[in-house]
């Protein structure tokens, strides 16, 4: 499956957050989006599943412009797990995660919707919590059942909004580990936006690098997570190692925030410590 | 031979005695109280099988029904010689007619009344007229003064301890209010009709109460064979009717008393009629009427209707901004204290309010004041009528009709009407044996009330 | 941590859940129960000798067709049951449920727990309906008479809905934004109606009041067809729309992910609120607080699930109005929407103040 976008531009009134973004994004695979807040991330990805309407340009999956798809047609191949959960009128587990049927359900399904989430549940490794209240579950629990709630949905395309952000590391790995795994398996198309560079670098087949509403930078983690993209997109002082074939960032050190301070002279005082540990040549950025 | 004149003047003293007696006893009793009375009754008993249309049920009414069937009259002409209201005159009218001229007990009497929408229709119970529950003081105190207050059975309200006092001490307080029959007093109402032998006899309704009356309510009363008799009696010469046809169907002393209260109302209103019924407009005396306090009687309220049979000119004749402003037939609240301001051509005001009798003269004093120094939210009647005291007047709402007029005529015309006339009227009512009055004097009951009377009492 | 608590097999979770339904159904034999009970306390009538297990008797035999001796005690109170009390009892029963079942799918649709079917206005333009036919005389439609305040109440209360569907064509609407709209059109309803009743006598004024407060008096068996059958085909409606509901309460984003036309659905449920609780209030007047805490009573006690809080704050809201009508009738005289406010009040109170403990949940 492939999704092409076209053009898109998005702002709200008049403050642009999309500028001009034009994409394909080809699948099964499982594909990154890393940027620092507020570079239009999450928009990006509303803008692909209807959930919000671009200003201009199209989007189109396999072909077909989103505009022309009815909202339950997309919610059978789309599935989103957002950053958070709204908890006004909670529900068990369960009947949180059989929302996730909802764009497939029909009226006799109820025991064969029991049997997928239940499966769904196991793989999370949170099936002891089916019959909770989802008010009375931690922070991480919340995330997994947001993130089963999307994968009972079947869905060919998957769009997750941070789904590790609240997991502690154990569960980060696994969560991630098993997205990539299930991309393979079920052939899913899996765009997750994360903030863990490491993890992100580790599993994703490709990374799309976004900074200030535009594509910085777009390929694989080697080619995308590098010295002076993170340098120039996330303004921070790094080191980029090579760890089984994936790069591996080790922070060092962030451009001031303090306006005050002259950044020239931090500048000065960071090369100086480089060259003092003779750190190996960073890659060549791409422009 | 002095022996034989002595017995001829004795016989003669005694025959002239007795001659004087039986003239006396003619002229001195019930004052013009037979057939050849001073004025006709006008009222016309509101009962089938009165052919003629005059006050009673008689021989003169078979004679128009032998005539009808015979042919010598058309039913047109005289439609309640249908005395079982079945659209024709036959051989069974004229045996119920029998039945009613001999004022048999157990006669199913066919009763010419209003409808819930005021319209005119036939009801028919049975006679005597027994049981009954009276709905409205316009209806409630027409049954008393026809000596009724004995055949209550049951009332939704009573607000004049006095004056309703002749109600039977039987009757069941049914437990309404002025305003409304709520539910419970609607349950009391039939369950009283369940606990009375043989069931109520009817319900008696005032027109202007009719709203309680939901349709609900009338498929109770059909279903269980009450009869509903609606009447609207506010006006005087409406009053004078339903007393005389309920005086009529309660039977035996109520039927005479019916009659003789009709008689004296309608000698009361002959002469008055004699006297100024003549005068052009521009000689009579025009007059507003007035209302709980400060509400000013619309064009065709019933108020109006009664000061008009006392020979005044309704005001929004002489002036048709007012004839624009208070149309209708209910009354309108004054405004402000400068509402009759642009009326001072007025002939009268005359202010209706029922008041309780049976007083002493500490509380006729007190109920004078309360009446002429009203406090309407905090403003004095006095205020609203500022500029008119000479010209105003309160007459006791709870007289009979007749007695009201009266007063008002005493009111516009009080050279031709003296105050003693008036009171004499009270009076002739009172005599009358009329069961609310019973018992009451001149000085237990405030029936008028003017601007001398105020400053004497207050002085 | 996790592998400390017990194992749920696949079986085991169809067990627990099914058991979960089973005590919904619990509650709503419960209400109904209730419903029967009150039913029968209402019908209670005066009449001596007649007490509880006397009126089902009476109420039975009715059904069965027996009579009672033409104006005997029972035969009275037979047609009072019957002509009076029933539609009476009915009335509350099909008021009460048809606004809680809008103020569920209100609640669900806003996701807000403190929306009910009046947050959009409806109340507002009702009365101003009502009270234009009573102050003023004027009928917007050819009926004229006491249905004409009804039909002019129904056209009042569509006004403010058919109002925002038309804005929503042309702007983008939140449920923050509809509420406002909903409480701007209420401020201009309530003007009109103030200076409507400012400028008019003492009686009609108090007619225009009383309409206003909520009451099921004078409720017969004609003003029940359209209640129930407006009712009945409503409820269903939402019924099949109660998974969409509980979809929507999910936030706006997670619900277009799974397939709701979030915009197109809201306007959907707004008309169909509209039309229900018009039909209601029209007849009724303005009866508060049940929308509001009957769908919240049951959510304490059944969770969230509007499969299944739909249903039983129908036969809740039935149960509370009907309780509220009983307490109304012991103290005569008082209108039921009086009461309703009275017990609603710290009822809402409390909600508010258990929604302060944790960010966002009550239960």
């Amino acid at each position: 499956m492939q999704i092409r976008i076209d053009n898109v531009e998005f702002s709200y009134s008049s403050a642009p957050v999309l500028n001009d973004i034009s994409l394909d994004i080809d699948g099964p695979a499982f594909v990154s989006i890393l940027g620092p807040n507020g570079v239009g991330k999450s928009t990006l990805i509303h803008c692909i599943n209807k959930i919000l309407q671009p200003t201009s340009g199209s989007v189109f999956i396999d072909g077909k412009d989103v505009r022309e798809t009815s909202i339950k047609e997309l919610a059978k191949q789309i599935g989103y797990v957002p950053y958070s959960a709204n908890d006004t009128f909670p529900l068990t587990v369960v009947d949180t995660v059989m929302m996730g049927r909802h764009p497939h359900s029909k009226w006799k399904s109820l025991d064969n919707d029991l049997d997928v989430v239940y499966d769904t549940l196991k793989m999370l490794g949170i099936s002891h919590l089916a019959m909770r209240q989802f008010n009375e579950l931690s922070a991480g629990q919340h995330q997994k059942v947001m993130l089963a709630r999307g994968l009972v949905q079947e869905p060919k395309i998957l769009l997750l909004d941070e789904p590790t952000s609240n997991l502690d590391i154990r569960h980060q790995l696994d969560v991630t580990k098993m997205l990539k795994r299930l991309s393979v398996e079920k052939g899913i198309l899996i765009i997750m936006i994360s903030h863990d560079i490491n993890i992100a670098a580790k599993y994703a087949d490709s990374v799309i690098l976004m900074f200030q509403g535009k594509i910085f930078d777009v390929g694989t983690p080697r080619e995308v997570i590098t010295e002076d993209n993170l340098r120039t997109v996330y303004g921070v002082e790094s080191r980029v190692i090579d760890d089984e074939g994936r790069p591996h960032v080790i922070l060092r050190d962030a451009l001031p925030m303090d306006e005050r301070i002259n950044p020239s002279a931090v500048m000065a005082r960071i090369r100086e410590r480089r060259e003092r540990e003779g750190a190996a040549e960073s890659q060549p950025a791409e422009s | 031979m002095e022996k034989k004149t002595t017995t001829i003047i004795a016989a003669v003293v005694v025959v002239a005695i007795v001659v004087v007696a039986a003239v006396l006893i003619g002229f001195g009793g019930n004052g013009g109280n037979d057939s050849s009375g001073d004025s006709d009754i006008a009222s016309q008993l509101q009962i089938r099988g009165n052919a003629n249309d005059d006050y009673t049920i008689d021989e003169k009414d078979m004679e128009i029904l032998d005539d009808v069937i015979s042919g010598d009259k058309s039913i047109d002409d005289y439609p309640l010689a249908d005395v079982n209201n079945d659209g024709n005159v036959d051989e069974t009218d004229k045996q119920l007619l029998q039945d009613l001229i001999d004022r048999k007990d157990g006669t199913t009497v066919y009763v010419l009344c209003l409808d819930v929408n005021g319209k005119p229709t036939t009801v028919s119970c049975t006679y005597p007229l027994r049981n009954v529950v009276p709905y409205g003081t316009n209806m409630q105190l027409p049954t008393l003064y026809a000596n009724g207050g004995q055949y209550v059975a049951g009332y939704f309200v009573s607000s004049y301890e006095t004056a309703e006092s002749s109600i039977s001490d039987s009757a069941v307080d049914l437990g309404g209010t002025q305003r409304q029959i709520s539910d419970a007093a609607w349950k009391n109402f039939t369950t009283l009709d369940a606990n009375t032998e043989g069931g109520l006899g009817a319900l008696l309704v005032d027109y202007s109460g009719i709203a309680q009356i939901t349709d609900v309510r009338a498929a109770d009363l059909e279903a269980a064979d009450i009869p509903m008799i609606i009447y609207s009696s506010a006006d005087a010469t409406s009053e004078i009717t339903t007393v005389l046809t309920l005086g009529f169907l309660f039977g035996g002393d109520c039927e005479e008393i019916g009659v003789e209260y009709a008689q004296k109302s309608w000698d009361v209103i002959n002469l008055i009629e004699e006297k100024v019924g003549s005068l052009s407009n521009d000689e009579k005396c025009s007059y507003i009427c007035c209302t709980m306090y400060i509400y000013i009687c619309e064009n065709d309220s019933t108020f109006n209707s009664s000061a008009s049979t006392a020979g005044g000119l309704p005001y929004y004749i002489v002036n048709s901004d007012f004839s624009e402003t208070y149309a209708g037939d209910g009354s309108t609240k004054m405004q402000s204290v400068e509402a009759l301001s642009n009326y001072t051509d007025v002939g009268a005001i005359l202010n209706n309010r029922s008041m309780d009798w049976g007083l002493d003269e500490a509380g006729i004093e007190e109920l004078v004041i309360d009446t002429w120094d009203h406090d309407n939210k905090g403003v004095s009647s006095t205020m609203y009528f500022k500029g008119f005291e000479d010209r105003l007047v309160y007459i006791n709402n709870l007289l009979p009709g007749a007695v009201k007029v009266a007063y008002m005529a005493h009111a516009m015309y009080g050279d031709d009407f003296s105050r003693e006339w008036a009171d004499g009227v009270l009076q002739d009512f009172i005599d009358m044996g009329t069961a609310p009055l019973e018992g009451q004097t001149l000085d237990t009951v405030l029936a008028y009330i003017d601007y001398d009377l105020y400053r004497e009492v207050t002085a | 941590m996790e592998y400390e608590e017990e194992e749920l097999t696949r079986d085991g979770l169809k067990e627990e859940y099914h058991h979960a339904i089973a005590r919904k159904i619990i509650l709503l034999t419960v209400c109904v129960l209730g419903i029967v009970l009150f039913v029968g306390l209402l019908s209670l009538s005066n009449y001596e000798g007649v007490g509880l297990k006397e009126t089902y008797e009476i109420i039975w035999n009715h059904i069965l067709g027996n009579e009672y001796p033409s104006k005997s005690l029972f035969w009275w109170a037979d047609r009072y049951i019957w002509n009076t009390a029933f539609p009476h009892a009915l009335a509350a029963i099909v008021a009460g449920a048809a606004l809680a079942i809008c103020g569920t799918m209100m609640q669900s649709m806003m996701v807000n727990p403190l929306a009910d079917p009046y947050s959009t206005g409806i109340s507002s333009g009702a009365c101003f309906g009502a009270i234009c036919a009573i102050v003023v005389g004027i009928s917007f439609s050819s009926v004229t008479g006491e249905m004409g305040i009804v039909t002019n109440a129904f056209i009042g209360a569509m006004v403010p809905a058919l109002l925002i569907v038309f804005l929503a064509q042309r702007i983008h609407m939140t449920p923050a934004t509809l509420i406002l709209l909903g409480t701007a059109i209420s401020y201009f309803f309530n003007s009109m109606i103030t200076y409507l009743m400012v400028t008019t006598d003492a009686d009609t004024l108090q007619s225009a009041y009383m309409w206003q407060v909520g009451s099921l008096d004078g409720m017969s068996w004609d003003s029940l067809p359209i209640m129930v059958v407006v009712t009945v085909a409503g409820s269903v409606i939402v019924m099949l729309l109660s998974s969409k509901l509980n979809v929507m309460s999910l936030g706006e984003n997670s619900a277009i992910s799974l397939g709701v036309d979030v915009e197109k659905f809201r306007l959907f449920c707004l008309v169909l609120m509209a039309v229900m609780t018009a039909a209601i209030v029209s007849f009724t007047g303005i009866i508060g607080f049940i929308g509001l805490v009957a769908p919240h009573m049951v959510r304490l006690v059944i969770g969230s699930d509007n499969r299944f809080v739909a249903p039983i704050s129908m036969a809740a809201g039935a149960l509370l109005l009907l309780a509220a009508d009983y307490i109304a009738f012991q103290f005569s005289d008082i209108p039921v929407g009086v009461v309703m406010s009275v017990i609603g009040s710290p009822v809402f109170f409390l909600i508010i103040l258990w929604q302060t403990k944790k960010a966002g949940a009550i239960y």
